[in-house]
């Protein structure tokens, strides 16, 4: 039986995510979870929820709430850590000062003047938690899903022995949007990934036996086949602007929506694997006020309105499926549950995985936390291919990784002067004077000081 | 045998007057064969009778011939002397002009930015030709660049060519002549450290007499005198200073050009520099140089001994170390061998060198504040896409190039790419490989 601990076991995100995916798991489908969040309620509510599920489906799977971290932890297989410290009352910090500075983030949680931030209040909490699974359930996996992924689990990987493995969808969204591009099923799709979380590089694709990027590049050069069909019906959800005439969705306005991947596709023959309002934070030039901060590409910026509708939806999600809701048997599309069951069932998988390097992607070091396509087994977790990013994007790779490196050296240390220099080699911050770099980081530091312990004079 | 020293740009009013005084006053050189090329043969009569005056004056056997046959001057060359500028003001006043239209001004524009690009695109074809004919009609010369570009156009011919290449620069010169007022020490009691770019050479260590100076310096910067002179070249040098606080490193450069890599102190609300004490340099300003440095030619040629007072360019202290083996320690522009173990091989990087008959070499590796060395590796990330693209005339390479300038995040993508197109349309008579 496996023994799967989340901590931020209360987050209307993840708990009804994860507890439905694991339902639906026939490997975890008796697994004992544990779940523990600084708000002992919404864990006892989540446990809850996950006793209903395991009732409904009529499945072992067992589903409790503990309030000492230290009881959940003990003797766990998995550690799933899905937390925000402060949650929007630091983040909005995080996305309006910049703005005043001339910064505008459309997501503000990876990299930016906002990750780094995030990252600062994440990291020390993080390490706690690694320090403890080292201590209670030494060998378990250490399985983050909390952003800025990459500068979190580099954190953990570079101060603790803690085996770490860090998890996000975009990739599987991406996989998605190339379905429909291709005609294709997503599970044809397999890239050879090189980059760092939420700008995972594909340097080269395959769609079943043949070249995917020789597809795509068939389709950017066919202006009548842009112009015909989707598969299968566009998600409301994913929020695109219509950009084709006539009453169906086609694949112009699929690429339309995706201008930023598509655009960079055709200079460097790379294809980024999230969507463009994260690849935009890595990159210095799309999300500018010339551009109406990006709606000439249709970059989604988020702002915090939309930060907490999202929200809001967990919390309905949530409700609905505790009032009764059928427990969905599709997948949620986060790979938690296939990486465990991976690894307990011994049936390898290929997953996007964010994991320390280990020569897999030439252009930056070894040990630096790079997202790749890794297989996934009764051994654990490693990256599968070897390769370069190209060009200018392999550069652009470099860069942020730079400025990652010092955002992790920051939070460990507590240096502001560290905090300064992530910002100054930040991908968004290139535009900005100097003395304004200074002034907005150190107005970052002031605003959010409460979660940020390891800043404070001693 | 005396060496045949060859000028190609020679009839250049900035270059040519103070170099041949420095070839003069070197003992070893007496005997010199001075050839001056120049694809305009106007100025050459008059500067080849400025070098015999000054032979006379100095009574020496050195000789000098002009010609613009570029074939013909570097046969049997043993140094190629580079002093370059295609296009002149006529392509500079675009490289300016035009990134200002979108929002970019430049302090310079000859190093990197938009401006350093475009000109290393202009000149490394030439510089490329040049190094060509050297490899077939004097294969053991040395090429000394003095032209810029020159972190890229050194990169180029020791990329493309088999030449023995080297770009000599005074900006440590300069900054180590700041620092002996500042610090009220002998120019000749420094020693410095140094690692990085042309234009950004980084001194980590500062000695005087053998004892650590960047100590004064702090208590000089901590605690300045009232001293008006001290106070003005303390303002002149803000953006060094600046970084020195910060990083416990001292940039060796003019701030002019400091600027240009860390384009936050060139914003607009810094007032272009002004914030900084930074002035931008104009063509108006270069065509007034230019008419001081004609101005100060015919002074030079009525003059009736010949001036003493060293040039701080590195061409005659080179060639001496070269011709006689007198050992010197010099700040050299040449490829990673290991000098900056924070930058990737072969890439042309500035440090201090030993100079004399055996080739050029760094002494020790010197590595950088892991900051600074991130920022430099960026430079030299587009300094690299430069030369690609003034190689192969890829235009999408000039792109990359601008895309990885330390401007760029300054406008936006599209607006980048089209700034690109308008200069590469407005410069494209002296740009034949893009063609």
């Amino acid at each position: 039986m496996v023994r799967v601990a989340v901590v931020g076991g209360g987050s209307y995100h993840w708990a009804p995510r994860l507890l439905t995916d694991f339902a639906n798991t026939a490997s975890l489908s008796d697994a004992e979870v544990v779940l523990h969040d600084i708000d002992a309620r919404r864990a006892a509510e989540m446990a809850a929820l996950g006793t209903e599920i395991a009732r409904r489906r009529a499945i072992a799977l067992s589903v409790t709430a503990e309030p000492d971290r230290r009881k959940a932890l003990a003797g766990a297989d998995f550690v799933v850590t899905a937390f925000s410290v402060g949650g929007f009352d630091s983040m909005r910090h995080d996305l309006e000062i910049p703005e005043r500075y001339g910064v505008v983030q459309p997501i503000g949680d990876s990299p930016g003047p906002g990750g780094i931030m995030r990252a600062l209040r994440s990291v020390p909490v993080l390490l706690e938690i690694a320090r403890d699974v080292a201590d209670v359930a030494p060998g378990a996996w250490l399985v983050n899903v909390t952003n800025p992924l990459t500068a979190l689990c580099r954190a953990v990987t570079r101060e603790t022995f803690v085996p770490t493995v860090g998890l996000c969808n975009e990739y599987v969204a991406t996989t998605f949007v190339l379905s429909l591009l291709l005609d294709c099923g997503m599970h044809e799709i397999d890239a050879v990934l090189g980059g760092v979380n939420h700008f995972p590089l594909a340097t080269s694709l395959r769609v079943g036996e043949e070249d995917g990027f020789a597809r795509l590049r068939a389709l950017l050069d066919d202006d009548a086949l842009q112009d015909s069909g989707l598969w299968i019906e566009l998600p409301e959800q994913m929020a695109y602007e219509k950009v084709s005439t006539g009453d169906r969705w086609t694949k112009r306005d699929v690429l339309a929506n995706n201008a930023v991947r598509i655009e960079l596709f055709r200079r460097f023959g790379v294809l980024a694997c999230s969507g463009d309002h994260h690849s935009t934070e890595f990159i210095p030039g799309f999300v500018h006020e010339r551009t109406g901060w990006g709606a000439s590409r249709r970059i989604h910026v988020y702002r915090l309105a939309r930060h907490m509708a999202d929200a809001a939806d967990d919390v309905a999600h949530y409700e609905r499926l505790r009032e009764g809701g059928e427990v969905p048997h599709v997948p949620s599309g986060e790979l938690v549950a296939p990486l465990i069951d991976a690894i307990v069932t011994a049936r390898p998988r290929n997953l996007p995985v964010n994991v320390p390097n280990a020569g897999n992607v030439t252009n930056l070091p070894d040990g630096a936390l790079v997202e790749v396509m890794g297989t996934v087994d009764a051994d654990g977790v490693r990256g599968r291919d070897h390769t370069t990013v190209p060009g200018v994007m392999g550069e652009w790779l470099r860069r942020v990784h730079a400025s990652q490196e010092l955002t992790v050296e920051a939070a460990v240390t507590g240096d502001r002067g560290l905090v300064l220099e992530a910002m100054l080699t930040d991908p968004l911050c290139q535009h900005l004077a100097y003395d304004d770099v200074i002034a907005m980081t150190e107005e970052l530091l002031d605003a959010t000081a409460r979660w940020l312990p390891q800043f404070s004079a001693s | 045998m005396a060496p045949r020293i060859v000028v190609v740009g020679g009839g250049s009013y900035q270059w040519v007057p103070k170099l041949l005084i420095d070839v003069v006053n070197t003992e070893s050189l007496r005997e010199a064969e001075i050839v001056l090329e120049d694809v305009d043969p106007a100025p050459l009569p008059d500067m080849v009778a400025f070098v015999e005056h000054l032979a006379a004056l100095a009574r020496i056997p050195l000789t000098v011939t002009a010609t613009t046959d570029q074939r013909e001057a570097l046969s049997g060359a043993d140094y190629v002397v580079v002093t370059i500028s295609t296009g002149g003001f006529d392509s500079m006043r675009h490289d300016l002009a035009i990134p200002e239209r979108y929002g970019i001004r430049q302090a310079v524009g000859d190093t990197v930015g938009p401006g350093g690009v475009m000109r290393a695109l202009r000149n490394i074809p030439v510089l490329l030709g040049i190094a060509r004919d050297m490899a077939e009609l004097c294969p053991d010369a040395w090429l000394l660049n003095l032209t810029n570009p020159m972190t890229t156009l050194c990169r180029a011919v020791t990329r493309e060519t088999p030449v023995k290449a080297v770009g000599l620069c005074h900006e440590v010169a300069g900054a180590q002549h700041t620092l002996s007022r500042l610090l009220r020490a002998d120019y000749d009691a420094f020693e410095l450290t140094v690692a990085g770019v042309n234009h950004l050479p980084i001194v980590t260590e500062l000695r005087v007499d053998g004892v650590d100076a960047f100590e004064r310096l702090r208590a000089l910067l901590d605690d300045p005198p009232a001293d008006e002179r001290v106070r003005l070249r303390l303002a002149a040098n803000r953006v060094k200073f600046a970084l020195f606080e910060r990083y416990g490193v001292l940039p060796g450069a003019g701030d002019r050009h400091l600027v240009e890599f860390f384009p936050g102190f060139l914003t607009e609300q810094s007032g272009w520099g002004e914030r900084w004490g930074v002035a931008l340099t104009t063509i108006a300003d270069r065509e007034a140089w230019l008419d001081y440095y004609k101005a100060e030619f015919e002074n030079l040629r009525a003059a009736t001994e010949v001036p003493k007072e060293h040039s701080g360019e590195m061409v005659a202290p080179i060639i001496d170390s070269f011709e006689t083996g007198t050992s010197r320690v010099l700040p050299l522009n040449l490829p990673n061998a290991g000098q900056c173990p924070d930058l990737p091989v072969d890439v042309v990087v500035e440090a201090m060198c030993a100079v004399d008959r055996d080739p050029p070499r760094g002494r020790t590796p010197v590595t950088l504040p892991p900051v600074l060395a991130e920022w430099v590796r960026r430079i030299v990330g587009s300094q690299e896409a430069t030369v690609e693209a003034a190689v192969t005339g890829d235009r999408d390479r000039v792109v990359d190039a601008m895309l990885l300038d330390a401007f760029a995040g300054r406008i936006d993508f599209d607006s980048l790419v089209r700034m690109t197109d308008d200069m590469l349309a407005a410069t494209s008579r002296w740009l034949p490989q893009f063609a």
